[in-house]
């Protein structure tokens, strides 16, 4: 279910993100955004959490 | 620590709270902890009682009840927003009102402008937003936007024509908000 997994890697980007900015700055929130949503697609995807 | 800190925190931890429950069902789920051991025993004791009532209810809305694990955790993060959202209005608006009550009565004027202003613009931009998705004013949730605001679009609607299919009068109605505000608040602090 993409929109589930879009949702749950969305959030997971969020909180990564506000890690990343309040370690290294506003790139390291973007970065830790991109980061954390991919990661969390990707986890999502192997571990077949939503099928 | 401030005290929004504090709540975000707290809702940062509802919603890894969420997530470790989504994941302590999920693992019980597909039978990667035996559901009859000692440990699945525990995680479904710990965690039905949480996820079950979302299952239900999404099954009633025809959804998958493998699901219900995610959309805790998006559900935990949407409630968590708006709270926040919320108790950040709350905290404001106290602050404003304490501040103009303070300041006597040209500042309750000001607040008195500036609470209408916002209400208006708020009522504007749901009444875009909704005919975007084909809510117009016989709508039982968008009317009170319509009656709000149709004073100021309605006579800005017979003066800006159409461009194609676009209508900017709600736009053009902000503006002219924001300019009546702005000529307000300026008179009053003369």
């Amino acid at each position: 279910m993409r929109l589930l997994k879009a949702l749950v890697s969305f959030i997971v980007g969020t909180v990564a993100g506000a890690l990343g900015s309040k370690l290294f700055g506003p790139f390291g929130g973007v970065l830790g955004f991109i980061a954390g949503a991919l990661a969390a697609w990707w986890v999502a995807q192997r571990m077949a959490f939503f099928d | 620590m401030p005290q929004t800190a504090i709540l975000r925190y707290t809702v940062l931890g509802l919603v890894v709270l969420a997530a470790l429950v989504a994941f302590g069902s999920w693992v019980v789920r597909r039978r990667r902890v035996s559901p009859f051991g000692v440990l699945g025993r525990a995680l479904r004791a710990i965690t039905d009682p949480v996820v079950k009532p979302v299952e239900r209810r999404l099954v009633r809305m025809g959804g998958n009840p493998t699901h219900a694990g995610g959309w805790l955790v998006v559900i935990t993060a949407v409630a968590g927003i708006v709270f926040l959202s919320l108790a950040g209005w709350f905290v404001t608006t106290f602050q404003t009102v304490y501040a103009a009550a303070s300041g006597g009565p040209r500042a309750t004027f000001a607040l008195i402008i500036d609470l209408a202003y916002r209400i208006l613009f708020v009522a504007l931009i749901v009444r875009v937003v909704a005919a975007w998705f084909g809510m117009f004013r016989y709508s039982r949730w968008i009317r009170p936007a319509y009656i709000l605001t149709d004073w100021i679009v309605e006579p800005v609607r017979r003066i800006v024509p159409l461009v194609g299919a676009f209508d900017f009068s709600p736009v053009v109605a902000m503006i002219v908000l924001s300019l009546l505000r702005q000529i307000l608040l300026s008179a009053l602090s003369r």
